[in-house]
């Protein structure tokens, strides 16, 4: 059984459908990316996860126990962080975790934590959080998610405000926290930092999951290709259909995918006489791939 | 729900805004008996300096904000996204904001007794004061009183505030109640004029219990039409159904 479990969750604001049969899982120690464009409904799946907004049907457990809007128990290991930090101005970081610890016996101990997050004590620690920068209040945000040590945690655009060392210092904490077995649920557009971190993909278009799957899987989508120009393109394209390859020329170079390897491709275009000026490799990448899918599913409505 | 009270208190405590409110509440009736000669009698003491208007201006002030800031920091996500249920939440509030009322009341008292001491040395307490009795006994209806309109009111305030979510309208409506009490009494004697059944409307239940322990039974009945225990009754199903409807809003309000 999944930690979480969200299956068929239907949500409507007036006639507008926020959500469509909505259905995911999250592994214990996995960390699932939920992507989607601005306004896809990420937001508002997470809302519902953390017992924040109603939805019409469907159901949600968490560990096996069910999370409505009026009864969410089983939140109590559930650590979030959505939309923006929630900071009272007036507290400092260190009371902020004193106060949130309030709700467990087995809270994180504070220095260890202040330090994973990268929440300077004898600094932050002491200072109101008014007068914190935004990447610090996404910082204690972040320290305020896991201070009752959850087994999930759900985190809405948690790089958000961060310098790229803090980028790269959470994303090990994260996977970190993740090899220790707790789970993940992050939103985010900066999708390069995404593919880095997330085992699995969870895409929501206009309210709909169009596709679940681990990152080996989503990437099956977009397999490695090779960009070339060559002495005769035409030539090259009619090359490639009659090895039945996948070809396309786009932006004036020619795309090739779908051959054992660039060897084969080499050697090919060789004995056929055509001149290679130039070649490269292109990898999977998360941002192209979730854009071609978009695009399908918008074609498809 | 007693982690609930100590989170509330713990944030509480460590705002500024709270013992600057409560500072002020010793300071009003110090400054008015010192500054104004004539406010150093039995009726000025008896109603606490006059700080009552202070208190109460300050708890609906302070009853507003205890929901309006959860919604402008952000921080009702986490509030209502924890295993509480949103009934316990609700109360929390609610127990915290009648503790700070009590707190300011003591406040003022402590204002009244060193202004009393400072500046009307000679006063004695067991004077009658009015109609409840001596200084004390009016002193102390005084507090029971206006903690009673606070809470009416505060119901109101809170209603208000979890519907728009923000507080200025709440404490605009807040401050009508207090000082508007005259045009109140008006728009509610046209009412009961126009007809009798409109004696229970909400004005002129918090008129009655504005003036419980004020005038003598006989002239309460004839400005409010009805008897002192049936106005409590009525006030008490108000305070009931007001705080219902409130919670309810707050219950049912996604963020």
């Amino acid at each position: 059984m999944a930690l979480l479990e969200v299956k068929n969750i239907n949500k409507s604001f007036g006639k507008k459908k926020a959500m469509t049969n909505v259905s995911f899982n999250v592994e214990a120690g996995h960390i699932v990316g939920l992507i989607g464009r601005n306004g896809a409904g990420k937001s508002t799946t997470m809302r519902a996860v953390t017992g924040l907004m109603s939805y019409s049907s469907g159901s949600i457990t968490f560990d096996g126990n069910p999370v409505t809007f009026s009864n969410h128990k089983a939140l109590d290991k559930v650590g979030n962080l959505i939309e923006y930090p929630s900071i009272y101005p007036n507290l400092t970081a260190l009371e902020h975790l004193k106060l949130y610890a309030m709700d467990t016996e087995n809270a994180a101990d504070f220095k260890s934590l202040m330090h994973k997050t990268q929440i300077d004590g004898d600094n932050f620690g002491k200072r109101k959080a008014k007068n914190f920068s935004l990447g610090m209040k996404q910082r204690l945000g972040i320290a305020i998610a896991l201070i009752r040590n959850p087994k999930l945690v759900i985190l809405d655009e948690p790089m958000n405000g961060l310098d790229p060392q803090s980028v790269h210092d959470l994303r090990e904490l994260i996977r970190e926290l993740a090899n220790e077995g707790v789970a993940f649920l992050i939103s985010s557009h900066l999708l390069d930092e995404l593919q880095k971190l997330v085992d699995d993909v969870v895409i929501i278009n206009h309210g709909k999951i169009i596709e679940t799957a681990t990152m080996a899987e989503f990437f099956s989508h977009d397999k490695v290709r090779w960009v070339m120009d060559t002495s005769d393109k035409d030539a090259t394209v009619k090359l490639a259909q009659e090895h039945q390859w996948i070809v396309t020329v786009d932006d004036g170079h020619v795309q090739i995918s779908g051959a054992e390897s660039l060897q084969q491709v080499i050697t090919a275009i060789n004995a056929a006489g055509i001149d290679i000026q130039t070649v490269n490799t292109v990898t999977g990448n998360l941002e192209k791939s979730l854009l071609d899918m978009l695009a399908n599913d918008d074609k498809g409505e | 729900m007693l982690t609930l009270m100590k989170q509330e208190y713990y944030k509480a405590l460590k705002q500024n805004k709270l013992y600057i409110w409560l500072g002020l509440g010793v300071l009003v009736p110090i400054l008015v008996m010192g500054v104004f000669k004539s406010q150093r009698g039995v009726g000025s003491v008896s109603d606490l300096g006059h700080a009552t208007f202070y208190v109460y201006l300050a708890g609906i002030i302070i009853t507003a904000l205890s929901v309006s800031q959860e919604f402008g920091f952000g921080t009702i996500r986490p509030l209502l996204s924890r295993r509480f249920s949103r009934g316990m939440i609700f109360t929390s509030k609610l127990l915290l904001n009648l503790s700070v009322y009590i707190a300011l009341f003591i406040a003022a008292l402590v204002g009244t007794l060193i202004g009393q001491l400072i500046f009307a040395p000679n006063l004695d307490f067991s004077t009658r004061a009015s109609y409840a009795g001596n200084v004390w006994q009016t002193i102390g209806i005084t507090i029971l009183g206006t903690m009673f309109q606070m809470i009416f009111v505060a119901a109101l305030v809170l209603l208000i505030t979890n519907l728009v979510k923000s507080s200025g309208a709440a404490i605009g409506l807040g401050v009508v109640m207090i000082v508007g009490t005259p045009i109140l009494s008006s728009i509610s004697m046209m009412l009961i004029e126009l007809a009798p059944v409109l004696k229970w409307n909400p004005f002129n239940i918090f008129i009655g219990m504005a003036m419980y322990g004020q005038v003598a039974p006989s002239s309460f009945k004839d400005i409010v039409h009805m008897s002192q225990g049936t106005v409590i009754i009525a006030y008490l199903v108000y305070v009931i159904v007001m705080y219902g409807i409130a919670y309810l809003i707050f219950k049912k309000r996604s963020v």
